[in-house]
């Protein structure tokens, strides 16, 4: 049997078929597809805002999903996170261009005591690629490191993560000075053992279940 | 009171061997470890096969777990009393209170705790985690891709400096892949004293209220610090 070769209808459907390709990439962490096919959409006149919103975004909240489905573990949600960001690092000087600039500033960190960091660096991920300028504080931050960096960089939001119930405390202990000190910031918090009620209880504004609702509780946020 | 066992994989072996000991009548059901990753479907899991415990007339269960990332937060039956430890996680249970737990937590915070029980799985960074690696993403990626994946998953790992081992037994294998580990990630191995007491109490019904969450029948488990 003759191979029939596949015929497109238009430059659109090509354009859609790699953007679905990048979107493939990211979710199956292959960073070097990303690195490749993305300044070739860019060559073709493909908007960035397109790569980010039709491919780089939804791969991610796909990962989120299966994450949660348990059909990928972590090794995997860390992998498409490197991937989403070499084709975000490709695209962002081509968003500048565009005209699309941060709205908003967000800092995000680890509470003090606690290392973890793979679901902080999704949250900035998928801020950054909503839109945000983000100030990564990294890991162990105290809550006087946390006070100090807003005042230097007046965040309009901060996002504090915390994976253990021995590390929660120091959510509350922020968020108290952070009143304390009357700081005009809005505070979300998220981590897998943090919960909507821990939030309400220790005055946080917001509580994000995970990466990809992160930006949607974040923008509800800054709304209201 | 028809009483059931449910444990972590990483308290199996003390679990059995205090339940011959004592010549404790209940039955022993165990989850593989790390769930809590996934505290959402560890709750759904655990409510389901203690609800199939419930269906066969067991009216309580030691649960030899500690909040695990809140994976059992919510857990609610109609005739069965659930008691468990009033811990964070197994490092708590291990270490013998949850205050010890905390302190350390707070003045290491570069540490990467475990037992003897983790120890024994694929999950800990290092030479196993790597096989592990390999046996589970081999067959679907090409040489590159798996090398990247596993410098991602390494990363992880990159601000821990040492290697906690919270010791109350040793295995003929354990030393040399905690050594491994070390070599592996460049951490210091640094062994801190455990102990079974708090899995013993639990499995003896020495229910203190200061360390021990009883939830009747009817009641969501709620695990507050």
């Amino acid at each position: 049997m003759r191979c029939q070769p596949k015929i497109f209808n238009s430059q659109q459907e090509i354009q859609l078929m790699s953007l679905a390709e990048v979107m493939e990439a990211v979710i199956k962490g292959r960073r070097k597809i990303v690195k490749n096919q993305v300044p070739e959409l860019l060559a073709q006149g493909v908007p960035a805002k397109d790569i980010l919103e039709q491919a780089l975004i939804p791969a991610m909240g796909e990962v989120g999903e299966r994450f949660k489905r348990n059909e990928v573990y972590v090794p995997e949600m860390l992998v498409a996170a490197r991937a989403m960001k070499q084709g975000m690092e490709l695209i962002e000087s081509e968003l500048l261009s565009a005209g699309i600039s941060p709205e908003f500033k967000a800092l995000i960190c680890t509470v003090e005591g606690d290392l973890h960091d793979i679901g902080k660096n999704l949250v900035a991920i998928m801020l950054k690629g909503a839109g945000f300028e983000v100030v990564d504080l990294g890991v162990n931050v105290s809550k006087e490191q946390v006070l100090e960096a807003i005042r230097e960089h007046q965040p309009h939001i901060i996002a504090l993560s915390a994976l253990l119930t021995t590390t929660m405390p120091a959510m509350k202990d922020i968020v108290e000075l952070l009143r304390q000190e009357k700081v005009d910031v809005k505070i979300m918090v998220g981590g897998a053992p943090v919960t909507s009620s821990y939030a309400e209880e220790i005055g946080a504004d917001a509580y994000s279940a995970d990466a990809a609702s992160a930006v949607e509780v974040a923008k509800e946020l800054l709304a209201s | 009171m028809k009483t059931a066992i449910v444990t972590c994989d990483v308290f199996l072996d003390d679990v059995k061997d205090i339940v011959e000991e004592y010549g404790l009548d209940y039955p022993i059901s165990s989850f593989e470890m790390a769930m809590h990753d996934h505290p959402e479907m560890m709750r759904e899991r655990l409510q389901k096969h203690l609800e199939s415990l419930e269906s066969e007339g067991f009216e309580k269960t030691l649960l030899v777990y500690g909040s695990c990332g809140g994976g059992l937060q919510g857990l609610c039956f109609e005739s069965l009393t659930t008691v468990l430890p009033h811990a964070h996680d197994c490092i708590s249970i291990a270490l013998g209170n949850r205050e010890r737990h905390e302190t350390l937590q707070k003045n290491e915070p570069q540490s990467y705790f475990l037992t003897h029980g983790w120890l024994d799985s694929t999950r800990i960074p290092g030479p196993t985690r790597d096989q592990w690696l390999r046996e589970h993403y081999g067959s679907t990626m090409d040489d590159e891709d798996l090398e990247e994946l596993m410098d991602a998953d390494r990363e992880a790992f990159d601000h821990y400096e040492q290697l906690v081992w919270v010791k109350h037994r040793e295995g003929p294998e354990h030393r040399a892949r905690a050594k491994a580990t070390c070599e592996a990630m460049n951490w210091k191995l640094v062994e801190k004293e455990g102990t079974v007491d708090w899995v013993k109490d639990l499995l003896l019904g020495n229910h203190d209220s200061s360390r021990f969450i009883i939830t009747p029948p009817g009641r969501p488990l709620e695990i507050r610090f």
